[in-house]
């Protein structure tokens, strides 16, 4: 970013003295600029690019203990072909989906009630934050104790009001739900508090006008408050979609991705592959398919950001 | 598999303590005699551990051996987080006063894990690895395991007349080949073992079942729910090492197999009859009288709640040493238990088959080590009667049948399942047999996907199409994996 918007220098001008000063100067902002992202761009390429790189290779072998047999593409013909690679997929759409979009609601719900100036308030937005900073693992270990029937506070304050739940884990879609919820309760404070900054930063301007043209609070929400609130919001799920698309150790601790695969995500589904049957070839397939899947999700939501703050601009 | 939580902190700080004391002590000399010096050993004593070596105790190791071949080498030992091998852990300056090996013992939460990571970079760090019979055949392949016959053919490496292998409990040493050769020797072992309440059983007059039929009577006669005890518990979590461990008990008794005819014929048969019918008792008993939930409990919450009062009956797989059930400190069921052979099918002879499930963790030498004899003489003495009968002190159990037999540990575990822990262990690793799971490469897959059907049978699935399924995927992954 800060290379491609300095301006483009003037190759081949005679040279005068003011155009010789400006190189330069030119020549020393950009060598200045390179070294501010040199070190950035090594250690991306050291850590990031290499290991992709690496991936990719792999990706088209077959390993065995140390044996490595290059067979061109047909690991990816095995995940096209593969039932329980889509399962996966599935999966991991429908929980990506569920994540988010209930953080969403529910963040921006807790956003507005939040950004009254009440006394006290202060306290509750804290408050709010501690599951965000709890380790996932221990999440995932204190809500399968209170998933587990007989020691288990679901089940019992279920059954307190009059509700016969049966053993969230061991169903199917109640242990979708189950997982869903747990990460709905630790990650719909990020989204909260994203949302949060951003109604914080809205100017006062239109929200008075509107309130002198006599708009009722639902109109400002809905006419004011969530276009504006437009490139934030697609941020929060980019972030978060990102997030819960990567989601390992909770639904690990909670279900190991079952029962049967009725949680297997697409990153559980990898950890077995690769971790507990050695398929390192084929796993390193799936993860390149999953960096595909997320780079274009991402990239879209990108552009599309790019679009709205334009847009603000011409505004 | 890993079985240790409780009691490990002191354990811990004291294997730190010891492998802090083994790197810095200097190695003991020999006196002219060949013993130790009395000030050798007991500074070495005086520094370390409760269980000590003693110079009378080398004695013990008196054999055509020359546990000095590899003298002021030092190896690397990779070992589970069990109190097994803390114990084992005490007795190490014993090792190192009779070889002059320094031993650089290290533990891991996964030592699979770490392994594998290891041999996978053909690293040579690890000498002795400690080994999940499970991988064993896996790791031959990729050739990650020295073939210990080699040394066992040099008098000064190996002497039968002193180590008695025959001793070994066979069906564990068989665990350790492949191909006829043998790549691990048993330190640790259990096997599927049926616990009942003693309590319970007598207040209905009831006697300890033998039979699968029988546990099912019995279990539907003690099944109490609306007074917190269920019939029947054991695990229901996915995974190979989970429920199918567990499972496997049922299956071979019932004369199912995974495949049409191992190792000649690799066609999976888990939809077979025999299958679907031991399917239908395993995951019946848990789905009507085991606790909710159990379809997703590994051995920690199955054990517990068993400790707690819940389960009248509960088939696992403990060795005494970490069993909740019959320790006061965490059960409140202490001293009810009682302990049986694993419940079998009855034949038409009149006979009962059973099949108990088997794990070890054995002791082997990487093949990419480059000091072999050191890591085979540990191994050696490790495995030996001497380490393993003071080690059964505290856990009461070692790799051996004349362990097994000694009256003076029958009386120090007494108060495990009353007194019948040790016969009824014994009783099951005689009859159990190390085919009680195709032992190839791909296992850990296929019985990952059969895992599934199980779980799903415990949740109220049908078993004939949930072992349907499973066939159509075993199937998939084994022509992947070339077996078909």
């Amino acid at each position: 970013m800060a290379i491609s918007s300095l301006p483009v220098p003037a190759v081949g001008l005679p040279a005068h003295g003011r155009t010789v000063r400006r190189r330069s100067r030119w020549q020393a902002r950009e060598r200045f600029a390179w070294l501010l992202v040199g070190p950035t761009a090594i250690i991306l390429g050291l850590f990031t690019l290499f290991p992709i790189g690496y991936l990719l290779w792999v990706s088209l072998h077959a390993v065995q203990g140390p044996h490595m047999r290059f067979i061109g593409a047909d690991n990816y013909a095995s995940i096209a072909t593969d039932p329980t690679f889509w399962d996966a997929v599935r999966v991991t759409v429908l929980y990506v989906v569920a994540t988010t979009g209930s953080e969403l609601v529910l963040g921006f719900a807790l956003a507005i009630v939040l950004s009254r100036k009440l006394r006290g308030l202060g306290i509750v937005r804290t408050l709010l934050i501690i599951p965000m900073a709890m380790t996932p693992v221990v999440v995932g270990l204190t809500w399968r104790l209170l998933y587990t029937p007989p020691f288990g506070l679901v089940n019992y304050g279920a059954s307190v009001v009059g509700l016969n739940l049966p053993p969230m884990l061991t169903d199917p879609i109640l242990a979708f739900v189950a997982v869903v919820v747990v990460d709905v309760w630790q990650w719909t404070p990020f989204m909260m508090l994203l949302i949060l900054a951003g109604l914080q930063s809205l100017p006062n301007e239109p929200f008075e006008a509107a309130v002198v043209d006599g708009a009722s609070r639902l109109q400002v929400l809905r006419y004011l408050t969530i276009p504006m609130l437009k490139g934030i919001v697609l941020v929060a799920l980019i972030f978060r979609g990102i997030d819960a698309f990567d989601t390992f150790d909770t639904i690990y601790v909670l279900t190991l991705g079952g029962p049967g695969t009725a949680t297997q995500t697409l990153t559980i589904f990898d950890f077995f592959q690769a971790f507990r049957w050695f398929h390192f070839g084929y796993a390193a397939a799936v993860a390149v398919v999953m960096l595909v899947l997320l780079w274009a999700v991402s990239f879209a939501a990108v552009r599309s950001i790019g679009r709205q703050l334009l847009a603000g601009q011409r505004r | 598999m890993l079985r240790s939580q409780r009691g490990l902190a002191a354990l811990v700080a004291l294997a730190l303590a010891l492998a802090a004391c083994s790197g810095a002590s200097p190695v003991a000399s020999p006196s002219a005699s060949g013993t130790l010096t009395p000030e050798a050993s007991a500074s070495t004593a005086a520094a370390t551990a409760p269980v000590i070596a003693q110079s009378g105790d080398l004695k013990d190791f008196t054999s055509t051996i020359n546990w000095k071949a590899a003298a002021g080498q030092k190896i690397f030992v990779a070992m589970t987080d069990q109190t097994d091998t803390d114990v084992l852990a005490q007795q190490l300056p014993q090792f190192t006063a009779l070889t002059g090996i320094q031993v650089d013992y290290q533990k891991f939460q996964d030592v699979t894990q770490k392994e594998l990571v290891d041999l996978q970079a053909g690293a040579r760090s690890i000498d002795v690895l400690q080994l999940d019979s499970q991988v064993i055949p896996e790791y031959v392949r990729d050739g990650y395991l020295a073939d210990l016959g080699q040394f066992m053919a040099d008098p000064t490496m190996y002497d039968p007349a002193w180590y008695k292998p025959g001793d070994l409990i066979g069906s564990f040493v068989d665990l350790g080949k492949q191909d006829g050769k043998s790549y691990a020797i048993p330190a640790y072992l259990e096997t599927t073992l049926l616990y009942y309440r003693k309590d319970l059983f007598a207040a209905k007059g009831l006697q300890p079942p033998d039979t699968i039929d029988e546990v099912a009577a019995d279990a539907a006669a003690l099944n109490d729910p609306a007074h917190g005890v269920y019939g029947w518990n054991s695990v229901g979590q996915k995974g190979a090492d989970q429920n199918v461990y567990r499972f496997m008990t049922f299956a071979g008794a019932f004369g199912a197999t995974i495949f049409k005819d191992f190792p000649k014929d690799l066609t999976p048969a888990v939809n077979s009859p025999q299958m679907v019918q031991a399917l239908g008792a395993y995951a019946g008993l848990l789905h009507k009288y085991g606790p909710p939930g159990v379809a997703n409990w590994g051995w920690d919450e199955a054990g517990t709640f068993a400790a707690k009062g819940g389960s009248a009956m509960y088939l696992d797989t403990y060795d005494e040493a970490q069993s909740p059930l019959d320790d006061p400190s965490v059960s409140k069921t202490a001293g009810k238990w009682g302990c049986a052979l694993t419940p079998g099918v009855k034949q038409a002879d009149g006979s009962v088959k059973r099949w108990p499930s088997m794990f070890s963790w054995m002791l082997g030498v990487n093949a990419k080590s480059q000091q072999q004899q050191a890591a085979w003489l540990f191994v050696q003495w490790a495995t030996s009667y001497q380490v393993q009968h003071k080690k059964a002190e505290t856990v009461y159990y070692g790799n051996r049948t004349s362990i097994f037999q000694d009256p003076a540990l029958a009386t120090a575990s007494k108060a495990i399942c009353n007194g019948e822990w040790l016969q009824a262990t014994l009783g099951n690793m005689k009859v159990a047999s190390p085919d009680f799971r195709p032992r190839f490469p791909g296992w850990l897959e296929v019985g990952d996907r059969l895992s599934l059907a199980i779980q799903s049978a415990i949740a109220g699935g049908d078993p004939q199409s949930e072992l349907n399924k499973a066939q159509d995927d075993i199937t998939r992954i084994l022509k992947r994996g070339g077996y078909l």
